[in-house]
């Protein structure tokens, strides 16, 4: 089958600072992938690797500085109707308390989103378009109906939020750390949605987190990013189960594990992104337990491997 | 034995009034605990179950709408057991940050953004701790970071110069300046990616080991709670539902909601369904009667609708709360 | 009709509201005086209030009192003008440069920041000599608002700029939501507070401005004004003689009006504070 959404050397590039101090940060790095249609793929890695900058850049709300985005081999940049966009691709945000307005009510956003498409002819249309899509979720309309964001959980409105975004029927789903700022008791609920809505309404969900557990959990296929770069690539078990860069390791590691037998860990050392952004050579050979001389030279390329794509010296020939 | 702080019987209620009615928020609801000396104290709960308003009380901070309804807060100082709630003004203030500091919820984002980060540090202190000259406290501060293994040039920085997992564990570390006797931090890994989070929880452990002090640590998060604590009290809707050495708590969880949360946590190597919990968290304005869990809990009697369990009083460490956990009395 | 019943819990409301109330029905009884605001010695010259004339009446011939409640009409009338055109242009300039930025942004910072550093006070000073015969209430009004949008334009606009950083924004566009519906139903509901407070702040400066303006006798000393009624005070030397409800009467409703004005604002202001309205909706 051909992929949905193709990203070619996708780069952003920031420019930070005053006038005559200008730092440039590349945000994103020449990342290339492809959504495949019904896949979740799960972009992973620590915050401020360029995970949000590269959503953003999908969503059309930021341009990039170099590189392509095809969905359907049609060009985004040349995108000019955003709107007709937002039908195929929508969002979903980290923070369900802020993914409302907090003096507005929830079903606004339903009502106003099913206007703005046309998606339905007569206020029971879109009545029972919502219910449809909330039920898909969990709710029904009763749960929202009248209310403000301030009255209902984080996992209920991180629920409303994914309704919402289901209305237009979209083919690819963006979520950018959907589950970090809720509850871990209700956490997986919300993880086991996106599981079902790929499966049984065929749409593709970028799944944007720094947790690798859910992200083995549901996803397919993982790209780790780290700096702007996607250091490791491929099926999910292969990648996870048996990691080869350093880095996917060190995340790995880092998972806060639910066995109490096993407390302590090597310490580890912890450097502000700003200085690991504007490293040269591989930006994680600040903190790599295996780094070596050549890493503070050159930047790695990418090596297949094992179904795998890696960017790692120790993999390079 | 009993612990470093003793808490009986704890009830604090948010009245909020409005329009001439008046509501209570029932936060903490009847909190019997005994958290011991000298380790890593955890308490895990849902978010809205009141661990905040918890650890306002036992940091004797009630203000309104928040009050105190029942039960006493005793701290063991100097071998005396004093009640912090009903210390006046001047002796809470003695108390604070020298025998107990708190690191309160979010406190990576309190640093005043337009002032470096030592100028917020120094109002705070100075306006905290009296006897010592501001110079003192600072060069105190840069010795504590560096030992600590933070860059004592951090200070200088601004706020947003630094990443959120930087600036918890400065907020941390500074918190703990004056080596107090008990620690209390309220979500400190919250919002942060597992790297940071790692890194958080290597400070706490620091201090830990070197101050051999208590701290009490809430978080929601149970794969945090494996990972630190020693013991551990499990919190639902104002009430303590599950207590025990953290080992067997996962091993051997009592309670259907504590088993709810460890067992819908994922591992990597294990594709089998999780589940979370069920349903949606109780509103603590009219929590459910009997038993605040009835309402989700898939092992529900009729009792359970219409009186609460009380934490069995076996002599075991590991105590739960729910009829059907119930041991024959001994 | 709860709003007005919570609002009145807070005596600063009551009081200010009660007291603007009783101006504003000061304003009104203008319209009923016996004697014309212009015309001199209509009544018998410097008289203790009495009950004939209940605050006496002026060097000019005038009644004091009739002559007070023209005064609190034409300073609330120029004060209004200069209040409402003044928060057009701040808002209009504060939403557009801050939702559009790039050079939306920059030029009309520009323009603001022009405004704001050149002294305001020497430039007023400066038009009104250049406009004097012209500087009627409508005029005098519109020469305060242009002065007075640029500080809040900026505010508007940090506050929108802020704004545009929440998620909410996203969810709104990819509701499919054009800028006015974005910026109208996402944006307005949380900065009326704020507009509503630079709105009030607006009007007592323009109430001081247009007294600092008379008193240098920059502004149409025929209109009655709570500026030019004390500007004839001064002039005649109330005070020296004796004349003390002359000069006292401006001094009090003026004292009275900003107080009044304070208080309404700070209380409107915590009302309407979008964490105070989230609390209520929780609490109902
Ligand atoms: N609008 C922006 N201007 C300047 N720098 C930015 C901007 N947005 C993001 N960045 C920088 O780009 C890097 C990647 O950020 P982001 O994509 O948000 O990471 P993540 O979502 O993985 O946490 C960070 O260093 C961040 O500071
Ligand atoms: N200032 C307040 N006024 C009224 N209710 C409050 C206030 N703060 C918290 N609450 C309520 O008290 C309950 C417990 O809150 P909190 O202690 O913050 O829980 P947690 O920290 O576990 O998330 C919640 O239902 C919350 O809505
Ligand atoms: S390239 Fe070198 S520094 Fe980078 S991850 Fe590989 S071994 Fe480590
Ligand atoms: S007491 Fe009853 S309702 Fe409560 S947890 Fe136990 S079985 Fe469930
Ligand atoms: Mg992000
Ligand atoms: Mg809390």
């Amino acid at each position: 089958m051909s992929e949905i959404l193709k990203a070619r050397s996708l780069t952003k590039i920031y420019s930070l600072g005053g006038l005559f101090s200008r730092t440039k940060i590349t945000a994103v790095d020449r990342i290339s992938f492809s959504i495949q249609p019904a896949e979740i793929f799960t972009l992973a890695g620590e915050s401020g690797c360029g995970k949000t900058t590269t959503a953003r850049m999908i969503l059309g709300f930021e341009y990039p500085t170099a590189g392509e985005l095809l969905y359907e081999d049609q060009n985004l940049t040349e995108v000019r109707d955003k709107k007709a966009w937002f039908k195929k691709v929508q969002a979903v945000f980290q923070n369900p308390f802020e993914t409302f307005n907090p003096l507005r009510k929830v079903e606004d956003y339903f009502f106003e989103t099913i206007h703005n498409f046309h998606l339905g002819k007569n206020e029971r249309e879109a009545e029972e378009l919502i219910e449809e899509k909330l039920q898909a979720v969990g709710l029904s309309f009763c749960d929202i109906s009248g209310k403000y964001p301030g009255e209902l959980s984080g996992g209920q409105l991180q629920r409303a939020s994914i309704a919402r975004s289901l209305l237009t029927n979209p083919s690819l789903l963006i979520a950018d750390e959907p589950v970090s700022m809720v509850d871990a008791s209700l956490r997986m609920s919300v993880v086991n949605l996106f599981r079902k809505l790929c499966d049984s309404f065929q749409v593709s969900v970028i799944y944007i987190t720094h947790d690798l557990a859910t992200a083995y959990y549901i996803s397919d296929r993982i790209a780790i990013m780290f700096r702007g770069h996607i250091v490791e690539t491929g099926p999910v078990d292969q990648v996870l189960e048996n990691p080869k860069h350093p880095y996917t390791k060190l995340l790995i590691e880092s998972i806060p594990q639910p066995d109490p037998q096993i407390q302590e860990k090597a310490p580890i050392k912890f450097l502000e992104e700003r200085e690991e952004y504007l490293r040269k050579g591989c930006k994680f050979s600040g903190r790599c337990p295996e780094v070596m001389e050549i890493c503070k030279q050159k930047v790695p390329d990418d090596t297949s491997l094992d179904g795998t794509v890696v960017k790692c010296h120790l993999y390079q020939k | 034995m009993k612990g470093i702080i003793e808490v009986e019987q704890l009830q604090t209620f948010y009245v909020l009034e409005y329009l001439g009615k008046k509501k209570t928020v029932k936060a903490v609801n009847d909190v019997t605990l005994s958290i011991p000396e000298n380790e890593i104290y955890g308490i895990a709960g849902e978010s809205g179950c009141g661990k905040t308003t918890l650890l306002k009380t036992l940091f004797a901070s009630i203000e309104p709408p928040l009050q105190l309804f029942e039960g006493k807060v005793s701290y063991l100082i100097k071998n005396n057991f004093v009640n912090a709630l009903t210390l006046n003004g001047k002796e809470k203030r003695e108390l604070r940050w020298t025998y107990i500091s708190y690191i309160p919820q979010g406190s990576m984002s309190v640093f005043n953004p337009v002032k470096k980060l030592k100028v917020t540090y120094m109002d705070f202190l100075e306006s905290h701790v009296r006897g010592k000259a501001g110079r003192e406290l600072l060069s105190l501060a840069r010795h504590h970071l560096e030992q600590l293994g933070l860059s004592p040039q951090i200070l200088d920085a601004f706020p947003h110069q630094l990443s959120g997992g930087m600036r918890q564990r400065i907020a941390i570390a500074l918190s703990t300046l004056l080596k107090p006797q008990v620690i209390l931090a309220d979500e400190p890994t919250t919002a942060l990616d597992v790297v940071a989070q790692r890194a958080v929880l290597q400070l706490l452990r620091d201090i830990q080991q070197e101050l051999k002090n208590t701290f009490v640590l809430v978080t929601h998060d149970m794969g945090i709670h494996a990972n630190i604590t020693t013991s551990m009290a499990i919190m639902y809707a104002g009430k303590i539902v599950e207590v025990g050495p953290t080992q067997e708590i996962f091993s051997n969880p009592l309670h259907p909601y504590t088993q709810f949360l460890i067992n819908s946590l994922p591992r990597i190597g294990d594709k089998s369904s999780k589940k979370s919990v069920p349903g949606a968290p109780p509103s603590l304005l009219n929590p459910p009667s009997g038993c605040p869990f009835h309402p989700r809990c898939p092992e529900v009697s009729d009792i359970c609708q219409d009186k609460m369990p009380a934490l069995n009083n076996s002599t075991h460490k590991h105590k739960v709360a729910c009829w059907l956990r119930r041991e024959p009395s001994v | 009709m709860g709003v007005l019943k919570d609002l009145f819990k807070d005596y600063r409301f009551s009081v200010g509201f009660i007291l603007i109330c009783f101006l504003s029905f000061l304003a009104i009884a203008s319209f009923f005086s016996p004697y014309d605001p212009i015309e001199w010695l209509q009544v018998p010259r410097d008289k203790a209030p009495s009950w004939s004339h209940l605050l006496g009446t002026n060097s000019k011939g005038q009644d004091v009192f009739w002559e007070a409640t023209f005064a609190i009409r034409n300073s609330l009338i120029i004060a209004l003008i200069a209040g409402l055109i003044s928060r057009v242009i701040a808002v209009l300039v504060g939403f557009i440069a801050g939702y559009k930025g790039g050079i939306y942004d920059r030029v009309l910072m520009g323009i603001t920041d022009g405004l704001l550093v050149i002294p305001l006070f020497l430039i007023l000073v400066l038009v009104a000599m250049l406009l004097r015969e012209a500087l009627t209430l409508v005029s005098t009004g519109l020469l305060l608002a242009f002065f007075g949008w640029a500080w809040d334009a900026r505010t508007i606009r940090s506050q929108v700029l802020s704004l545009r950083e929440r998620e909410f924004t996203l969810t709104s566009v990819l509701s499919g939501n054009g800028t006015l519906s974005l910026v109208s139903k996402e944006y307005l509901p949380l900065t009326i507070p704020l507009i509503f407070s630079t709105l009030i702040n607006n009007i007592a400066w323009a109430i001081g401005m247009e007294i600092v303006l008379a008193i240098l006798g920059l502004v149409s000393l025929d209109i009655p004004t709570l500026g030019t009624t004390l500007q004839w005070a001064i002039n005649y030397q109330a005070m020296l003689l004796g004349h003390w409800w002359w000069i006292l009467t401006p001094v009090i409703l003026t004292i009275l009006l900003l107080v009044a004005l304070y208080w309404f604002s700070i209380s409107v202001s915590e009302y309407l504070d979008p964490r105070m309205r989230i609390q209520r909706i929780g609490a109902k």
